[in-house]
C-alpha cells in the first residue's frame, strides 16, 4: 500500500486493458455465428448458395468492367493474347490478376470464348436482402 | 331379550369401524371408492358427445377437483385415526402420490427397458446378452464410446475451462454484465437452430473453378491463404468441430454458476492473500479455485452428464455419419430407424448405468452444498 | 371456511358432470346405414361422410405438400371430408414413434414399401383388400404394382396399401439451351456417357452434378445410381435376390456395380466440387449449378421429381430436358428404376375406406400431375394430364422399359434400405472406409 501509487495504479489500467480484451474477443467469437444467421435469414436462397453472408457489408470486390469474345480462329489451348496478358485457357480460367490490378478471367467452358475484365472496387452494403423468409415462415407458405 | 344382542352387535360393529383394523381398513376402503367414482367420471367424458371446449373444462374441474377431493377424503380419514396411527399414515398421503408417479413413470420404464434389452428386434423372444454383446463389440458401438468419451473430457473440460476464465475475468471488469448476456445467449438456443447456426460456419462446397466457399471457417481459411477443408467430413477431428458447438452452448452455464460462486468468496480473503504477497495467479490458484471446489465439481458432473446423454448436435451436423456417431444417436437410430427395439434397449441401459456413478457423486455434491 | 371449499368443490364437479351429460352432441358417429348400396367412394360422394375428418401423414413438405394439397382440393369439396395431412422431414422416425405409440394417423403415406413391411410384420396396418373391389383394381394398376402391396403379416400376406404418385428414377437431367448451344450430343449408351463426360471435362467443366446430403437420410442417392448399375449389370433375379438379402453386399455382382457408379465419381474432375463435396451437397442442391449462366456441370441423375427443386421460372423443354440413363450392357435391356408412395391405412372407419378408396383412381394425383412432379400409376389416368414434356416423356419411359424394378433400397429392411445403405455408402463416398468395411458393414447389419 506504500510508495508506488502511480505504478499500481498503470499496472491497473493495463490489467483491465488486458482483461477487457480478452472478453471483446472472446464475445465477438461468442457473437458471430449468430450474426451470420441473422444475415441469412434475410437473403434469398440463391445468394445464400452461391454467396458467404460477410458479402453483403461493404468490401472491396472484383467487379467486372469489360467482356471480351475470343474469336473462333485462336487455338486457347495455346497461350494467346487478350486484355494485355498471354496466357491459355486453363490459365485463363483460374483468373490472372495482373500488376495493374485488373483480375482477366475465362467464364464458362472453352466453348463459350467469353473472357472478363474485373477491377477491385468498393462494393457497398447488398441491395438484395429481402424480408421474403420472414413473411413465408410467419404465414406458413413455402 | 332380542334388543339386547342386536345393539350389543351394532355397537360391536361401530366399536371396531372406530379402532384398529376396521378403521385401516375404512381408510383404504374410501379413497378407493372416491377413485373409483372419479375413474367413472372420466370413462363418462371419454364416451361422451358433448362438444369439445365443454368436455376440457369438464375435465379440468373433474380432474383437479378429483384429486383434491381425494386428498382430502384420506386425510379426513387418517385424522379420524388414532395418534399412533396418524403419524404413520400421514406421509403416505402427502407422498404417495409423488411415489406413485415416480413408480408409473420412471421406475415401470426402466424395468420394461431393461427386459427389452435381452429380446429380439421386434421384442417378440429371449436372445439373452446378444444385444449388450453388440453394444460392447460392434464396431460402430466402439467408435461411439471413443467420441463419448472425447465429448466428455474435451466438451466438459473447454465449458468449464471457460467459463471459469470469463467468470474470473469479467468480475473485474465494469461491463460484466454485457459480457456475460453475450456469453449466456446461446443457452436460450435450441440445439437444433445451433446445428443450422454452425452450418453456416462448417459449410464446404468443394474444389474447382468459380466456387465460393459460403462457409465462414472456410472463408477464413482461404483469406489466409489455405485451401478449403470439408470439416465436418474428417475423422478424428470433425468431432472436435462439433464439439466446439456443444462449449459455446455450455459456456454461459458453466459461467453463472461459477461467477455467483466466485462473489461469495470473502474480499477480505483476497486482499489478505494480495496484502501477504501473492500475484494474481496464486490467487486464482491457491485461494478462488479451493475455495469454489465444490461449485466447481458440481457444474463439472451436470455437464459430463449432459455430454454423455449428447445426441441433437451430432444428429443435426451429421446423422452420426463420418466417424461422429455417439451412443444416444446409435440408440436413436436402433430404435427409430432400424426398429431394433432390443439393442436400442441395450445401448439404453448401458448409458443408464454408465450416468448412474457421475449422476451419484453429483447428489452428493448438491447436498454438500445443501441444495437438498 | 374449510367446510365450504369443500362443498364448492363437490358441487361445481357435479354440476360440470351435468353440463357435461346434458351438452348437446355435435356430431354423432357416422353409422353406416344399412341399407345404402354402392362402394364406400360412391357414399362418400353422396355426402354421407360429409364433415367427417381424416388424418394423414407423410414425407410431403414445401412444394409436394401444396401439390399434394391440391391434388386432393376436389375430393374435399366434393365429399366434404377433411383430410388434415402433416408432413414431417424426419417422417421415418417420428411416424414409428406414432404408430408403435398406438396413435397412428388414420391414413400414412410411406415413400418405402420397407418401412411399411415393418409394420405389417407387426400387425400394425390394415388388410385394404377386405374392402377395396379387387377386380377394379386388377383393372387400375399393373399387376408388378398390386404385387408390391402384398406384405406379410402375423395372419399371413395382406395387401397393406394402395399405390398413390410414383417416379421414374432413370433420368438424366441437362441443360438443354447451354447444351445445345455447346453442341453436346445425347449418349445412348454407357461408352457415350463415358465420352461424353469426358469431353466436358476436356472443356474445362464438372460434366456431373452429384449431391447425397439429406439430413438424416444421407445416402440415398448414391444408393439409387447402384441400383441402376446394379439393373444394367447382372439379371433381375440376381437383383431381386440382392433386394432379398439373398445376393449379399460383398459379392462380384454388386461390387462391379458400385466400381461402375465410382468409375463417374471418383474420377477427378467428373464431378462439380470433387468427391469430398458430394457428401456435402444438399441433394436438392446439387442440379443448381446446372442453371448458372453459364452452367458449371452438365448433368444429374435423378428421379422427376427433382424438377421441384430446380430455380423458379425455368420451362421443361426448353431450359431443361432429360435422357434416359443409358444401359451399360445390352444383355440387360433398357431397364426403368421406379419409386412411389404407398398410402396405407391404420384407422378403419367408413370416412378412412373412402379415402383409401380414392387413391386407387387416377383421379386422386390428376392434380398433382397437371402441377408437375408426379406419374400416375393408374391406368385410367391420360397422358394428356401431363402439363409438360419431360412428366409425360418419363410416362413414356416407364411404359417402354423392358423391365422395371422398383427402387431396392426402399424395399429392403429399414435397418439396410434407411440404416447401413446409406450410411456405409456416406462413409465410403467421404472417404471415412474403405468398400471391403462398407459393404461387411452393410452385410453384418441384414437383420436374421
Amino acid at each position: 500500500m506504500s510508495g508506488t501509487k502511480t505504478s499500481q495504479k498503470g499496472q491497473k489500467r493495463l490489467g483491465s486493458v488486458f482483461v477487457n480484451g480478452v472478453l471483446v474477443l472472446i464475445c465477438l467469437v461468442w457473437l458471430i455465428p449468430t450474426i451470420g444467421v441473422f444475415i441469412t435469414s434475410f437473403r434469398n436462397s440463391e445468394d445464400i448458395y452461391s454467396s458467404g453472408w460477410w458479402t453483403v457489408f461493404p468490401h472491396r470486390g472484383w467487379v467486372k468492367v469489360e467482356e471480351i469474345r475470343v474469336p473462333e480462329s485462336i487455338d486457347v489451348d495455346q497461350p494467346f493474347e487478350v486484355a494485355g496478358v498471354t496466357a491459355d485457357f486453363s490459365t485463363l480460367r483460374q483468373g490472372i490478376v495482373t500488376p495493374d490490378g485488373r483480375k482477366i478471367t475465362w467464364i464458362g467452358n472453352k466453348r463459350s470464348r467469353l473472357v472478363i475484365v474485373e477491377e477491385k472496387r468498393w462494393v457497398g452494403f447488398s441491395a438484395r436482402l429481402t424480408l421474403d423468409n420472414y413473411r413465408d415462415t410467419l404465414s406458413g407458405e413455402s | 331379550m332380542q334388543n339386547q344382542p342386536r345393539l350389543s352387535a351394532g355397537d360391536q360393529i361401530l366399536n371396531w369401524l372406530t379402532t384398529g383394523v376396521g378403521r385401516l381398513l375404512a381408510s383404504i376402503f374410501v379413497p378407493l371408492v372416491t377413485f373409483l367414482v372419479l375413474w367413472r367420471g372420466f370413462i363418462f367424458l371419454r364416451d361422451s358427445n358433448a362438444p369439445q371446449f365443454i368436455i376440457v373444462v369438464v375435465a379440468i374441474v373433474w380432474g383437479v377437483g378429483g384429486v383434491a377431493l381425494l386428498y382430502g377424503v384420506s386425510n379426513w380419514l387418517v385424522e379420524k385415526l388414532s395418534g399412533e396411527w396418524v403419524r404413520r399414515l400421514q406421509p403416505f398421503i402427502f407422498i404417495g402420490p409423488a411415489i406413485a408417479i415416480l413408480f408409473w413413470y420412471l421406475f415401470l420404464p426402466t424395468i420394461r427397458t431393461l427386459i427389452l434389452s435381452f429380446q429380439d428386434g421386434l421384442g417378440r423372444n429371449f436372445v439373452g446378452i446378444e444385444n449388450y454383446i453388440f453394444a460392447f463389440t460392434d464396431r460402430v458401438m466402439l467408435e461411439a464410446f471413443r467420441n463419448n468419451l472425447l465429448w466428455m473430457v474435451l466438451g466438459t473440460g473447454f465449458s468449464v475451462g471457460l467459463g471459469l476464465l470469463i467468470a474470473v475475468l469479467a468480475d473485474r471488469t465494469p461491463f460484466e454484465k454485457v459480457y456475460k448476456a453475450i456469453i449466456f445467449m446461446p443457452m436460450a438456443i435450441s440445439f437444433v437452430g445451433a446445428g443450422v447456426i454452425w452450418k453456416f460456419v462448417y459449410a464446404y462446397r468443394g474444389e474447382g473453378v468459380g466456387i465460393q466457399e459460403i462457409g465462414l471457417l472456410n472463408a477464413i481459411v482461404i483469406g489466409l491463404g489455405g485451401k478449403a477443408q470439408p470439416w465436418l467430413l474428417l475423422p478424428p477431428i470433425n468431432n472436435l468441430f462439433l464439439i466446439v458447438i456443444m462449449v459455446w452452448l455450455q459456456t454461459g452455464y458453466a459461467m453463472v454458476i461459477l461467477s455467483s460462486a466466485i462473489k461469495g468468496i470473502p474480499s477480505e480473503l483476497l486482499e489478505a492473500a494480495r496484502v501477504d504477497g501473492a500475484n494474481e495467479f496464486q490467487v486464482f490458484f491457491q485461494i478462488m479455485v479451493p475455495t469454489i471446489q465444490s461449485t466447481l465439481l458440481t457444474v463439472t458432473t451436470t455437464i459430463v452428464i449432459f455430454s454423455l446423454k449428447l445426441f441433437d448436435i451430432v444428429r443435426v451436423m451429421t446423422g452420426g455419419n463420418y466417424g461422429t456417431n455417439v451412443i444416444a444417436n446409435e440408440f436413436y437410430l436402433q430404435q427409430f430407424t432400424y426398429n431394433h427395439s432390443g439393442r436400442a434397449s441395450a445401448i439404453a441401459i448401458v448409458l443408464l448405468i454408465a450416468v448412474i456413478p457421475v449422476m451419484i457423486y453429483n447428489l452428493r455434491q448438491f447436498r454438500k452444498r445443501r441444495a437438498f | 371456511m374449510k367446510n365450504r371449499f369443500w362443498q364448492v368443490l363437490a358441487i361445481l364437479m357435479v354440476a360440470a358432470l351435468v353440463l357435461a351429460a346434458c351438452a348437446q352432441p355435435t356430431a354423432a358417429p357416422t353409422q353406416p346405414p344399412a341399407a345404402s348400396g354402392g362402394s364406400y367412394l360412391d357414399r362418400a360422394f353422396a355426402g354421407e361422410f360429409k364433415g367427417t375428418v381424416v388424418t394423414m401423414a407423410g414425407p410431403f413438405t414445401d412444394n409436394d405438400a401444396v401439390k399434394f394439397e391440391q391434388s386432393i382440393k376436389n375430393f374435399e369439396d366434393q365429399t366434404g371430408i377433411d383430410i388434415q395431412y402433416e408432413g414431417s422431414k424426419e417422417f421415418e422416425a417420428s411416424i414409428s414413434i406414432r404408430i408403435d405409440g398406438g396413435n397412428p394417423p388414420d391414413i400414412v403415406d410411406f415413400p418405402q414399401p420397407g418401412l411399411l413391411a415393418t409394420f405389417a410384420a407387426k400387425g400394425k396396418a390394415i388388410d385394404v383388400s377386405t374392402f377395396l373391389d379387387m377386380e377394379k383394381l386388377k383393372k387400375n394398376y399393373n399387376q408388378s404394382w398390386l404385387d408390391m402391396a402384398m406384405m406379410d403379416s402375423p395372419n399371413g400376406k395382406i395387401m397393406a396399401g394402395v399405390w398413390g404418385r410414383v417416379n421414374g428414377k432413370s433420368l438424366v437431367w441437362y441443360p438443354k439451351k447451354a447444351f445445345d448451344e455447346a453442341g453436346y450430343k445425347i449418349p445412348t449408351t454407357w461408352d457415350e456417357l463415358l465420352a461424353l463426360s469426358e469431353e466436358i471435362k476436356n472443356d474445362g467443366d464438372a460434366p456431373w452434378c452429384v449431391g447425397i446430403e439429406s439430413g438424416a437420410a444421407t445416402g440415398w442417392p448414391m444408393t439409387d445410381w447402384i441400383e441402376e448399375t446394379m439393373l444394367r449389370t447382372t439379371s433381375l433375379e440376381n437383383y431381386d435376390k440382392w433386394v432379398k438379402g439373398e445376393l449379399k453386399f460383398d459379392s462380384p455382382e454388386v461390387r462391379r456395380a458400385i466400381e461402375k457408379v465410382t468409375e463417374i465419381w471418383f474420377t477427378d474432375g467428373y464431378v462439380y466440387g470433387g468427391r469430398q463435396a458430394i457428401a456435402t451437397t444438399f441433394f436438392g442442391d446439387a442440379p443448381k449449378p446446372m442453371f448458372d449462366n453459364p452452367p458449371k456441370c452438365w448433368l444429374h441423375k435423378q428421379g422427376n421429381f427433382i424438377t421441384t427443386f430446380f430455380p423458379e421460372g425455368l420451362t421443361a423443354g426448353v431450359d431443361y430436358d432429360f435422357f434416359y440413363f443409358p444401359p451399360i450392357d445390352p444383355a440387360y435391356g433398357k431397364p426403368v428404376l421406379v419409386a412411389g408412395d404407398i398410402y396405407a391405412m391404420f384407422n378403419d372407419r367408413p370416412e378412412v375406406r373412402a379415402v383409401m378408396e380414392y387413391f386407387t383412381t387416377g383421379a386422386s394425383v390428376e392434380g398433382w400431375v397437371r402441377a408437375g412432379g408426379a406419374i400416375s400409376p393408374h391406368l385410367d389416368s391420360s397422358l394428356d394430364w401431363y402439363s409438360n414434356e419431360v412428366d409425360r416423356g418419363v410416362a413414356e419411359i416407364i411404359l417402354n422399359a423392358t423391365s422395371v424394378r422398383f427402387d431396392g433400397s426402399d424395399l429392403m429392411p429399414g435397418a439396410v434400405g434407411a440404416g447401413s445403405f446409406w450410411k456405409s455408402m456416406t462413409s465410403y463416398v467421404s472417404g471415412a472406409i474403405d468398400l471391403d468395411t462398407a459393404l461387411r458393414d452393410i452385410d453384418a447389419s441384414w437383420p436374421k
